[in-house]
């Protein structure tokens, strides 16, 4: 409990914020929302699917050329696979990777609060090829772009 | 700045503070066997990261065990000069916990 209450912090601090529990944090670190705390189920999920609706329950993400989803077209090296995610969409919360081809498709997500740039590079694991996508969130919609990588070497297991 | 948890360098740059971060940390997925005894390594990975600029939360990301081994992080804070305090902090899912600062230069 400690632990979580340490990386709490308070980007939605308005509706649910108060909870009983913001009389013993500080004020900056207000309780999160169940929707907003390490997304345990979203990350077992095994399908692509799956992990997209415990993240973002039904909505159906719009395909947008206003995402860009950079990462190479051919990985030598599955095990650290370079993806940057950036958009130019307005109003942005949430930005999500997944990979298609992973045993677990979920790998990353970062709420971005508008004082950062709506771009974070990362490295990931991919296990074989397959189709990487970024899932853009909003304060309107959800948006989605996806992206081939080919995998000459796995990252999972062995 | 750099020491057993990783490296952080934090520069200004078009006004802003371009971050990269490299931590120190096993990642383990939990599908690994220990080479030789089959033994199976447990599943360890970084789950929440916090980071901040003069101590005000700009970007807080949820990880699985799908981000690589000694993860990389990358991005830039809008507005900041160099002077400017930047922290990362982050906690795994064996309650262990760690934390980069450095300073913009």
């Amino acid at each position: 409990m400690q632990r979580r209450r340490l990386l709490q912090t308070g980007i939605t601090a308005a509706p649910f914020a108060a909870l009983g529990l913001t009389g013993i944090m500080p004020a900056r670190r207000v309780a999160a929302t169940a929707a907003d705390s390490w997304p345990d189920a979203a990350f077992h999920a095994e399908t692509l699917d799956a992990a997209m609706t415990a993240l973002y329950g039904e909505r159906s993400a719009i395909e947008s050329d206003r995402i860009t989803l950079t990462a190479p077209d051919i990985a030598e090296n599955g095990r650290v696979v370079p993806v940057e995610i950036a958009t130019d969409l307005p109003n942005v919360r949430t930005m999500t990777v997944l990979s298609d081809g992973n045993p677990f498709p979920l790998l990353a997500r970062a709420h971005v609060m508008p004082a950062v740039r709506p771009r974070v590079s990362i490295r990931v694991k991919l296990g074989q090829s397959a189709n990487l996508v970024a899932l853009v969130e909003t304060d309107d919609a959800l948006y989605r772009s996806t992206r081939p990588v080919k995998v000459t070497a796995g990252g999972c297991g062995g | 700045m750099s020491n057993d948890n990783g490296k952080i360098r934090a520069k200004a740059k078009d006004g802003g503070i371009a971050v990269r971060a490299l931590i120190r940390h096993p990642m383990e997925t939990g599908s690994r066997k220990q080479p030789g005894t089959e033994e199976p390594i447990p599943r360890h990975y970084i789950q929440e990261l916090l980071c901040e600029h003069n101590g005000d939360t700009v970007l807080r990301m949820d990880w699985g065990w799908g981000v690589s081994e000694n993860p990389y992080l990358a991005f830039h804070i809008q507005q900041g000069q160099p002077g400017d305090a930047v922290t990362i902090q982050w906690t795994d899912n064996m309650g262990a916990a760690g934390q980069l600062t450095t300073v913009a230069v």
